[in-house]
């Protein structure tokens, strides 16, 4: 009946050789599963929570390591289940047997973040922490770590309640005003109202651009490498990845589709796209690569916009672009005898063949990665709900400006005021009408 | 002689009068028991119909069949448009009464009502068998036969009085109490809170300096509460204003202690928003004057309502209160104010069908439910006696949605959240407040109230023809071109679109304004013009409220099993059983995560 009851196991060390590793397993079963392969002074099924114990670990007589065996106890626990952590000795033997085991034994595989969607599901966290710690386990680069952990202590709580606490109270006051203005209360100063509601929205915005960062920071600065065809651009991805995923031939219209693949450049995550080259074809399921290249490009945080600089220069497609950021590549120099051209300090000179130039071309794609222009220690947004969100709250602040503004009717600005709360309420959990009323009793001196 | 009624509603206030005509316009042979026939339809407290969100309620009733919206109009004295300096969706109509006319009025109307007959007696008991509703005893211990009891005591179960130290058991002011009746609730299961209330005390005109009075006139020309109706109201009298100040609450601080409030006399819960100028006085002191709008009582007394200073000191404090006022010096009280508290039942025991949970058969409507208030009551009156008719009929129960009506926000809001201090509607408790104004009640629920047969053909056809009118005239004012003297031209409807332009300042643009629109009509149509962006936006909103509404939960679920969801919501749920997911999300204690782990699993089980 319960899907969630089955007992989950995974290795929750990272993969690679390490000192010691850890096998863990959540679920109603989990005690009677180790008992089975367990040899302990204590018989596992007498384990109390919260308790570390010695033993081997065996499977048909054999012992398989030598293991320390944490107990967490249902509801004392991360999930809210019975977990068992055993601390193996490292290396990728005798931990992934260790997890076959426990497979055979009745455990099945656990999917990624399924020990934070139990912990969720049963009460253990609120929805940002969840989020933040399945962004921490898929956080590939050192930078994304720092976000994921300040977010999982709250600064992003704590950042948005600030303001939505500010929101409650120009609500507060304006229901007041709707629902008691015959009380001879004092009336909403408009001019005010619009000041208080210019600060918030600063706030939001300042939110909203650190959503930009925090993305790029958690799921990676994409850089997509475009151009005309055969200038190179497969040749400089696979010099960029080092490795040789693309096809590369010399014949125009290679890359069809087109390739992603995620490398760490000074602990940041970039995606780097290869993309089909954009010019005009008859080949139908060649246009088709084209305009997938478009709508990757769309999505780029950076482009690479490569030349073949032994070619003509056209760059007619560029202008169909908007206004990405982009890098310029000329490709091929190692076919240019005259050196001396390279002078434009804003272009990067490459050869895919020779590397010559490769890390130069990284050290520009660094350059162009501002993360630092925000503060990240009051929390920063990090996954595209969050912003999605963020930029819904924003959008209704303004309206409630507008309103304001125009002078349109409290109610109206109650409205968007409302709609704004809700938006950012979505991040960190909601706020009912109920409370606004309370906060009205708790303030204001008001009933006839 | 056993007449087995189809329904007997208990209590002649305003949630029993528009429970009783309901039930009987709709066929079902009924009878209203009041304890004195005088009675029916009193305004125990303020004399006065409407207000913020009071008024949409009463608009809503009447557009729906009700009562309470005719007999104001043919009983008002001053009619005045709440917050006129705000937008549209928060304009509310109120008029003071003249007391004794609106209870005479209201007889009239029961009396006259086919299907209803009216007997003066105390009920005492509840007959009750397997847990389903038989009928009730009287205090001659005559027994009544129905199939269906509607209780609607207002503040008369077991209610007690407080005049500063003094206290005694009595309903309302010099009537009786209903001793009895909770005793028998509670042998069948119901449980009982108490909730206390209070009225100021009332002066004699004669004894007021009106020169220190600022003066409130009222509206010209009227706005009515009824819709398509032909009742003139008057509207020939004005209020007055005044305010307390530091020689009053002076007054009232010294004598704090002698109050039945601060005494632990009294244990009932009162609410906030209307709270005894002694509770004003102690919960924030720093607060100078606390304004009180003297409000007549009637065209044919000289009695006055002080409306502001609700007390229970004695009637010695309660003269010196008064007459440190300015205005008020010399005023004598004809009548002193007190504290009443009474039974209620806390509503967790009743479902959105306004039936309880326990007792099949009987409704519970009005401050038995725990609300305050004459249109609160009303309005659980005829939701009252149309479910209960509806249940005669095997017909499921009609329930007005929080996205249709103040009357949805309301029953929703003490069946799923529970009443912990008697429950005032506030135009901040509706989320889709821009859609259910005033102004468009009648098209929320004038087709509702005429399907249940509440509303006569008569005024159906009226509301269509406007109807008609008003989509006629939007599709005018989209097609035709405003006359603007070689300017850029613009479409009727983008020049109304403006702030400052009104309805009739169109024939200036050329537009021709035919004499079949009424005045309300016109103003509805601008306002949906100008705010159409807002309208639209909210109707959007109500779309995506609609898909929680709709996700039904099986009404056996035992939620008690589900483990990923947290204890407190599962007991909670458990307690309210909630009709939807909608429904659910909205309980006190149940969080976003528990609406999601109920989400996948009725997933899991249901598909």
């Amino acid at each position: 009946m319960n899907k969630h009851n089955s007992t989950i196991a995974a290795i929750s060390t990272p993969a690679g050789i390490g000192g010691i590793s850890i096998v863990r397993m959540s679920g109603s079963k989990s005690i009677s599963i180790l008992s089975k392969s367990l040899k302990c002074k204590t018989l596992p099924k007498n384990f109390r929570t919260n308790s570390i114990h010695h033993g081997k670990f065996v499977d048909s007589g054999k012992i398989i390591d030598d293991v320390m065996v944490s107990v967490f106890i249902s509801p004392n626990s991360y999930t809210g289940e019975d977990i068992v952590e055993i601390n193996c000795h490292g290396g990728n033997f005798v931990t992934h047997r260790i997890l076959q085991i426990l497979l055979k034994n009745g455990a099945q595989i656990a999917k990624p973040g399924e020990f934070t969607k139990r912990a969720f599901l049963n009460g253990k966290m609120d929805l940002t922490e969840a989020e933040a710690v399945i962004d921490l386990i898929h956080s590939k680069t050192k930078h994304s770590q720092e976000v994921a952990i300040s977010q999982l202590e709250g600064k992003l709580y704590s950042s948005i309640k600030k303001i939505l606490n500010k929101i409650t109270t120009l609500r507060t006051e304006i229901e007041l005003n709707i629902d008691f203005s015959e009380q001879g209360l004092e009336k909403i100063n408009f001019k005010e109202l619009l000041e208080k509601l210019r600060i918030i929205k600063k706030e939001i915005e300042l939110l909203v651009n650190t959503g930009n960062e925090g993305i790029i920071l958690n799921e990676g600065y994409r850089v997509v490498i475009a151009g005309e065809s055969n200038a190179g651009k497969s040749s400089i991805f696979n010099k960029l990845v080092e490795n040789e995923r693309s096809i590369v031939t010399d014949i125009p219209g290679t890359t069809r589709d087109y390739i992603e693949e995620d490398i760490s450049l000074q602990g940041y995550l970039i995606k780097v796209f290869d993309t089909a080259g954009l010019r005009k074809s008859n080949n139908k399921i060649e246009n088709v690569g084209i305009e997938k290249s478009f709508s990757i490009i769309n999505k780029a945080h950076l482009l690479l916009w490569v030349h073949d600089i032994t070619a003509n220069i056209k760059s007619s497609m560029k202008s169909q672009l908007n206004d990405k950021d982009f890098i310029e590549v000329f490709n091929k120099i190692d076919l240019v005898k005259n050196k001396t051209i390279y002078k434009n300090s804003s272009i990067a000179y490459v050869s895919a063949l020779t590397g010559e130039g490769i890390d130069k071309l990284k050290a520009k794609i660094i350059s162009k990665i501002d993360v630092n222009k925000y503060d990240i220690s009051n929390g920063l947004i990090s996954n595209s709900r969050q912003l999605a969100a963020a930029t819904k709250g924003l959008k209704a602040l303004k309206k409630a400006m507008k309103a304001t503004q125009e002078k349109i009717g409290l109610e109206f600005i109650a409205f968007d005021l409302r709609t704004a709360s809700k938006a950012l309420e979505e991040i960190i959990g909601k706020i009912t009408s109920d409370e606004i009323i309370n906060s009205i009793f708790d303030k204001f001196c008001v009933g006839k | 002689m056993n007449i087995i009624y189809d329904i007997i509603v208990v209590g002649g206030g305003h949630a029993g009068c528009e429970a009783a005509v309901a039930a009987a316009k709709r066929g079902a042979n009924t009878l209203l028991f009041v304890i004195k026939l005088e009675t029916i339809g009193r305004m125990s407290c303020n004399p006065a119909v409407g207000g913020l969100a009071k008024g949409h309620l009463a608009r809503e009733i009447d557009a729906l069949g009700g009562v309470i919206g005719q007999c104001i109009d043919k009983t008002g004295i001053h009619f005045r448009m709440l917050n006129k300096s705000k937008g549209p969706a928060v304009w509310a109509p109120r008029a003071q009464a003249d007391r004794m006319n609106y209870q005479l009025e209201m007889r009239s109307i029961v009396e006259h009502q086919n299907n209803l007959e009216i007997k003066e007696a105390l009920v005492e008991e509840l007959l009750i068998k397997n847990g389903e509703v038989k009928g009730v005893k009287t205090q001659y211990q005559q027994k009544y036969f129905s199939k269906i009891v509607i209780l609607a005591p207002g503040t008369f179960l077991r209610g007690k009085i407080h005049i500063g130290l003094k206290k005694y058991s009595s309903g309302r002011a010099g009537e009786f109490s209903s001793e009895k009746l909770s005793k028998s609730l509670q042998k069948n299961g119901i449980n009982l809170s108490r909730f206390k209330t209070g009225t100021p005390p009332r002066l004699d005109s004669r004894t007021l300096d009106f020169s220190k009075l600022e003066e409130q006139f009222p509206d010209k020309p009227p706005v009515k509460f009824s819709f398509y109706t032909n009742i003139k109201p008057k509207n020939s009298v004005s209020c007055f204003l005044t305010s307390t100040n530091s020689k009053t609450h002076k007054i009232i601080s010294k004598n704090l202690k002698k109050s039945s409030l601060f005494s632990g006399n009294i244990t009932g819960i009162g609410a906030r928003y209307c709270p005894s100028i002694e509770d004003k006085i102690k919960k924030f002191p720093e607060k100078e004057q606390h304004q009180i709008f003297l409000e007549p009582e009637g065209l044919n007394t000289f009695e006055i309502y002080a409306n502001g200073i609700p007390t229970s000191f004695s009637p010695k404090i309660q003269h010196k209160i008064v007459q440190s006022i300015s205005g008020l010096e010399k005023a004598k009280i004809m009548r002193y104010g007190y504290a009443i508290e009474y039974d209620c039942v806390p509503t967790e025991q009743i479902l959105i069908s306004l039936e309880a949970k326990k007792i099949k058969g009987l409704f519970l409507a009005g401050q038995i439910n725990g609300t305050s208030g004459y249109e609160e009551a009303a309005a659980q009156g005829i939701i009252a006696g149309i479910n209960a008719t509806n249940k005669l009929l095997k017909k499921s129960p009609i329930i007005l949605g929080r996205d249709n009506s103040y009357i949805g926000v309301l029953i929703d809001d003490i069946v799923t959240k529970g009443v912990d201090e008697p429950y005032r509607m506030f135009t901040a408790r509706a989320e889709y407040r821009l859609h259910l104004r005033q102004d468009n009640a009648d098209e929320r629920l004038m087709p509702r109230g005429y399907e249940l047969g509440l509303i006569s053909k008569k005024r159906y056809d009226k509301f269509c023809d406007a109807l008609k009118i008003k989509k006629r005239e939007i599709k005018k004012l989209k097609s035709e071109t405003a006359n603007s003297k070689g300017k850029k031209s613009h479409k009727m409807i983008e020049v109304l679109r403006r702030p400052e332009i009104n309805f009739d300042d169109l024939k200036k643009f050329g537009y021709k304004i035919k004499n079949d629109i009424s005045d309300s009509l016109k103003e509805k149509i601008a306002l949906e013009i100008k705010y159409e962006g807002y309208i639209k936006r909210q109707l959007r909103e109500i779309e995506k409220f609609n898909y929680l509404e709709t996700k039904e939960i099986p009404p056996d679920l035992d939620y008690m099993n589900f483990n990923s969801i947290s204890y407190e919501a599962r007991e909670k749920l458990s307690k309210i059983k909630p009709i939807s997911i909608g429904q659910a999300s909205r309980i006190p204690g149940v969080t976003y995560a528990d609406i999601s782990a109920l989400l996948i699993k009725l997933k899991s089980i249901y598909g």
